[in-house]
């Protein structure tokens, strides 16, 4: 099933750029303001990943700056240590 | 005047009895909707903040207390920027980790290490980029500078 889009513009484009580094994406289940969150695909395969504690990261529905929180989270798949080995 | 400071809290939330939806409702509702929350796998969570403010000590102060607002059983385990190894370093200040490598064994090496995990050094930032800054070649950005002093400072005060 197609996922649905961010309202955002600029986070929905952080969003298809963390897709296209593999991240996925799944729903923010019971949470109100949490739209969904990215998984790194790194994290669960590769024990040593050094930030697989931290590969779930939260997107808000309405965060309080659209742009800063895109930009956020594009560092958040930038930081990825492992980015870069299988693109 | 103020500036951007961009720091992360990492948290023990398992004593709150909250499951991921709810953690981020409350931060959410606390404030923290400027904030990027990653939950990690054993009940811990590592908030990431760029805020503006006058110190970056005030900025520090000001989103623990948000936090533990909103998760009161929460307990804070590390401000970052901190702790930090070659690769960190060499991030700060855009360079290779060999140009790191190569200045911890010359213009750092009156610098400790505050340990070392199998072959790899970790030093306190503050302390690198003071020695740095003595040296005179390398600057880092006046924000990161002042971030990574005050999260030593909290990070001996929590510790």
């Amino acid at each position: 099933m197609k996922r649905k889009k961010h309202t955002s513009k600029c986070i929905e484009s952080a969003i298809v750029f963390a897709e296209s580094k593999g991240w996925s994406i799944i729903s923010g289940g019971k949470s109100s303001h949490c739209w969904g969150r990215m998984l790194c695909p790194f994290g669960a395969r590769n024990k040593e990943c050094r930030c697989g504690e931290f590969c779930l990261v939260s997107i808000w529905g309405t965060p309080k700056n659209h742009e800063q929180h895109a930009r956020m989270l594009i560092k958040a798949v930038e930081k990825c240590q492992w980015r870069g080995q299988n693109d | 005047m103020t500036k951007y400071y961009e720091f992360s809290l990492r948290f023990d939330v398992s004593n709150c009895g909250k499951n991921q939806d709810q953690i981020d409702d409350s931060l959410f509702e606390a404030g923290c909707d400027d904030a990027l929350v990653r939950h990690g796998r054993h009940g811990e969570i590592n908030i990431t903040f760029e805020r503006q403010s006058s110190t970056a000590l005030d900025a520090m102060q000001d989103a623990q207390k948000q936090v533990l607002l909103a998760l009161p059983q929460a307990k804070l385990l590390e401000v970052k920027p901190d702790f930090v190894g070659p690769t960190d370093i060499a991030r700060v200040y855009s360079i290779t980790r060999q140009r790191v490598q190569a200045l911890v064994n010359t213009k750092l090496s009156h610098v400790h290490p505050f340990t070392s995990v199998g072959n790899t050094q970790i030093f306190r930032l503050a302390n690198v980029i003071d020695a740095l800054d003595s040296q005179g070649r390398h600057h880092a950005d006046e924000a990161i500078r002042e971030a990574a002093t005050a999260a030593m400072q909290l990070n001996r005060q929590n510790l």
